[in-house]
């Protein structure tokens, strides 16, 4: 039985909000999209977005643990049958390994690195996928006192590793982490430089509302290393919905373009993507959450968010 | 749970075994049959036959994509990722029943006659490679996937902790190693019911074999040299070749496509034949048995008169000679034919393969050679026919190209002949010119006669140009003869170089002019044979040399008598070549 299950909510937000942004980006580039990511034994995200795509590079785990390894190589062959199954496996790359640790190396467990890499030293490897599917299962980070968590290296690594290629973000994660802490800490220090109330709003969620926490400061942290690389960052909003055994999942989208600038870059997307509206899947649609920061309204949607696909446009 | 036979325990087959001995023992001389049991075979059978039969790490790919074949695959897929080598094919699949049948060892439910394997081993020949072995699969009609899985490291353990006990301790059947270390799974069900397909996967390989695996030059030399990889269709003669082996094979031949990946790279169709090229259209050979076919045969000889594998890289498949093959699968390397031929190098100017339809020849376990009965004996005389009569044809296509490649020469010779001297019905020109030329033309001559046989194989046009040469060669010739024996011509252009004169120069001359004119030294013995296309090797050369010797001794070199021996010679030379 693989670790990944599918859930309507999951299948709503890859077809009815995923597709029409990678679809954006399609057009944009004239030419199929190259993945990288988690797709599952099922792949149902290639299947979803087949018609965009290019080539798939695909992560499977690879615990040390006999018996989850066996789980995992079982996920792992039923990758390849379902690659076989529907005519994908000549673009499929399967890499074993987590993906955290394969972002951070450049190479999986066996020390192949992705195909579509500069195959330079670890310190100096280049990718240069368009779209990264980051769909952990589990938390943002497991923090404490061994330091940084992988995820949260991983996601700054990545934006190294894509210097000079732009690139989508699809960012999904469970609200059980132990960072907690960390996030509301963020989000004050940033309202008090910010002098933002909406920001305060954010910090001061209690418990049950840790998704609106993540969705104030995930954007931000992201911005923060992607100007850092020289990326100009545009956000979407963020999405949370109730993913398998009803847990509560945010995903997160951003599209990072590459600029020649050789200072940190300035998005051109208004700073305060803080206030962008916290939507909610449910029930096969995706709506405004009922709860959201005081002040919002449309106008800052319409605002912040010029240049998105109308169909994203049109469910705010 | 699968029903299991009824094992006897130690001690009820040690009582049978009494039973019989008892018996042995009333009546002395008289055989006493002996009943084995699970416990009589044991379990490092299984590694003894691994290691023993397939050496090659290689061969356990060509075993599992065997199995896809013999369930009727169009399509292998051949995937390295990390440690883990998986082949999918889509063949038919297997229905639980058909994966238990699949287990049983040296037991095959498959047939000699429509299957490659039949021996009941190939499923283990990765035990010594990987840690665990997966066979997953559907079955057409069917929405069940179950998955099968041989825990080879755990039985590998087991067997090592065994061999070090002590000798006393009970060691493990091969039953019990395999009831142990093997479990089958049903997997959730498969949407589409016609869908089919086997999935086998080597979970971690051992590191030494992997680097083998993911070598793509060597995988893909391998996977085209031992399965039936189908035609390019870069190569120009595939449709027919095809054609022909569909016809005359039917069901026995059913080329699959492979596609290959490495780590990290794309994915690569392996195709056979796909950067040959000079190949002249395939010819086609059935070998019968009284009336039974027992071996079909295409080959296409290669067009430059030089081994098929002239300009190959290092990183290329080699294609010279021809390949054993047994329902597309490769028995041998393509040197296992040559000795067929009695002329070796002729062996290299062919490509082809040799599709053995008889089931009485049988390949050995190893599939590197067959194993020895009547029916192989038949077959090797067969081929051996075959060979003469492929060494004859490219002994004449030899001598044709040869032929033709002399009359081009010859031709543009005497072009250039009428640009130093205007033309053969009148030549002018300085006399070292002309006894260059009336040297060069007794040459021209020489090799016509020579080639007369192989002229006359030749296209009408190319006899008519044979002939034209012929007639203006002897023109020049002529015509040549008269201007060297001009003295006007002659001593004009002498005087103007020799210095203030004695009359000796004028016998100089004269000595030059019979010198060139006479006739050129005929060819020793040896050079006849060389010239002829054939090695003279010790001893045969010491006999020549006699001969030689006794050829000088009793008629004069340069003696007309001297010179028809040496034509004759050639030309019984030349009659030999083509009716060899």
């Amino acid at each position: 039985m693989c670790a990944f299950q599918t859930t309507p909510n999951k299948d709503c937000i890859r077809t009815a909000w995923d597709l029409p942004i990678l679809l954006q980006q399609h057009n944009s580039v004239c030419r199929g999209l190259n993945y990288f990511g988690m797709t599952g034994p099922e792949m149902r995200d290639i299947l979803a977005w087949r018609s965009v795509l290019e080539s798939w590079t695909s992560v499977e785990e690879r615990p040390k643990d006999p018996k989850r390894l066996e789980a995992a190589d079982r996920a792992a062959e039923q990758l390849n049958v379902t690659a076989f199954k529907y005519g994908l496996d000549n673009k499929l790359t399967l890499l074993r390994g987590d993906v955290e640790h394969i972002i951070i190396s450049g190479m999986d467990s066996f020390g192949t690195p992705p195909p579509l890499s500069n195959n330079a030293p670890a310190d100096e490897m280049k990718f240069s996928y368009d779209l990264h599917n980051l769909d952990f299962d589990g938390g943002l980070g497991f923090g404490g006192n061994k330091g940084k968590p992988r995820r949260i290296v991983a996601l700054e690594r990545l934006f190294m590793r894509q210097a000079g290629s732009s690139f989508t973000l699809f960012l999904t994660v469970n609200v059980r982490d132990t960072i907690g802490a960390h996030v509301t800490s963020f989000l004050e220090n940033r309202a008090a430089t910010e002098n933002c109330d909406v920001l305060r709003w954010y910090a001061g969620r209690g418990d049950g509302e840790y998704d609106y926490k993540l969705k104030a400061a995930v954007p931000l942290f992201l911005r923060h290393h992607a100007e850092s690389n020289n990326f100009d960052s545009f956000f979407y909003p963020a999405v949370s919905y109730d993913g398998y055994k009803r847990a509560r999942m945010v995903h997160f989208v951003a599209f990072f373009s590459a600029t020649n600038s050789v200072f940190p870059n300035a998005s051109k997307q208004p700073r305060d993507v803080w206030k962008l509206p916290m939507l909610r899947c449910g029930g096969g649609a995706i709506n405004l959450s009922s709860s959201q920061h005081p002040g919002g309204n449309s106008g800052d949607s319409q605002r912040l968010l010029q240049g998105a696909p109308k169909e994203i446009l049109s469910l705010l | 749970m699968v029903a299991k036979k009824q094992i006897k325990t130690t001690g009820q087959h040690i009582a049978q075994l009494n039973l019989s001995l008892d018996e042995l023992d009333k009546h002395p001389g008289k055989a006493v049959l002996l009943a084995a049991e699970a416990d009589d075979i044991g379990a490092e059978l299984l590694s003894i036959l691994s290691k023993g039969l397939y050496t090659n790490p290689l061969d356990c790919i060509r075993e599992y994509a065997q199995n896809g074949v013999d369930a009727g695959a169009r399509s292998i897929r051949i995937k390295i990722t990390g440690n883990a080598v998986s082949i999918l094919d889509d063949g038919a699949g297997m229905e639980r029943e058909d994966m238990l049948a699949a287990r049983r060892f040296g037991l095959s439910p498959k047939s000699i006659t429509e299957h490659v394997g039949f021996r009941g081993i190939g499923l283990y020949s990765g035990f010594d490679i990987c840690r665990e072995l997966s066979i997953r699969s559907s079955k057409a009609g069917s929405t069940r996937v179950h998955n099968m899985v041989f825990k080879f490291a755990d039985m590998k353990a087991q067997l090592d902790t065994e061999r070090l006990q002590d000798s006393s301790k009970k060691r493990t059947s091969l039953v019990d190693l395999l009831s142990k270390h093997t479990q089958i799974t049903l997997l959730p069900e498969e949407e589409d019911k016609d869908r089919s397909y086997t999935l086998v996967t080597l979970q971690d390989v051992s590191p030494e074999h992997v680097a083998l695996f993911s070598d793509q030059q060597r995988m893909r030399n391998y996977l085209l040299a031992n399965l039936p990889i189908d035609f390019s269709s870069t190569f120009p003669h595939q449709a027919e070749i095809s054609k022909a082996l569909r016809e005359k094979l039917g069901v026995a031949y059913k080329p699959v496509k492979v596609n290959l990946q490495l780590p990290g790279r794309e994915s690569l169709a392996i195709e056979k034949y796909a950067s040959i090229g000079s190949l002249q259209a395939p010819t086609f050979h059935s070998i019968y048995d009284d009336d039974k076919l027992i071996a079909f045969v295409w080959v296409c000889l290669n067009n430059i008169r030089k081994t098929v594998d002239l300009n190959r890289k290092e990183s290329d498949p080699e294609y010279a000679g021809l390949l054993f093959k047994m329902k597309g699968f490769s028995i041998g390397t393509r040197d296992k034919a040559r000795t067929l031929f009695s002329r070796p190098q002729i062996y290299d100017w062919y490509t082809g393969e040799i599709y053995i339809t008889n089931p009485a020849v049988i390949p050995n376990a190893e599939r590197n050679d067959f194993e020895t009965s009547a029916a192989k004996r038949v077959l090797m005389v067969e081929l051996e026919e075959l060979a003469e009569t492929l060494t004859e044809n490219a002994d004449k296509f030899s001598l044709r190209e040869n032929a033709k490649e002399s009359l081009a020469k010859h031709g543009a010779m005497l072009n250039k002949l009428d640009s130093i001297f205007g033309s053969a019905d009148s030549p002018v020109g300085q006399f070292d010119e002309a006894m260059n030329a009336y040297r060069d033309l007794g040459d021209v001559l020489k090799d016509l006669k020579k080639r007369k046989k192989a002229i006359e194989m030749l296209p009408t046009d190319q006899q008519t140009l044979a002939t034209d040469i012929n007639l203006k060669a002897k023109k020049y010739q002529v015509a040549l003869e008269k201007l060297i024996k001009e003295p006007a011509a002659v001593f004009q252009n002498k005087k103007k170089s020799v210095k203030k004169g004695t009359s000796s120069t004028a016998a100089v001359g004269q000595k030059e002019i019979h010198e060139m004119l006479a006739e050129d030294a005929p060819p020793k013995l040896i050079d006849v044979f060389q010239n002829a296309g054939w090695t003279i090797k010790s001893p045969a050369d010491v006999i020549i040399e006699l001969f030689q010797s006794a050829l000088d001794d009793l008629i004069k070199p340069g003696s007309t008598e001297y010179k028809n021996f040496i034509n004759y010679l050639s030309e019984k030379i030349a009659d030999n070549n083509l009716e060899k």
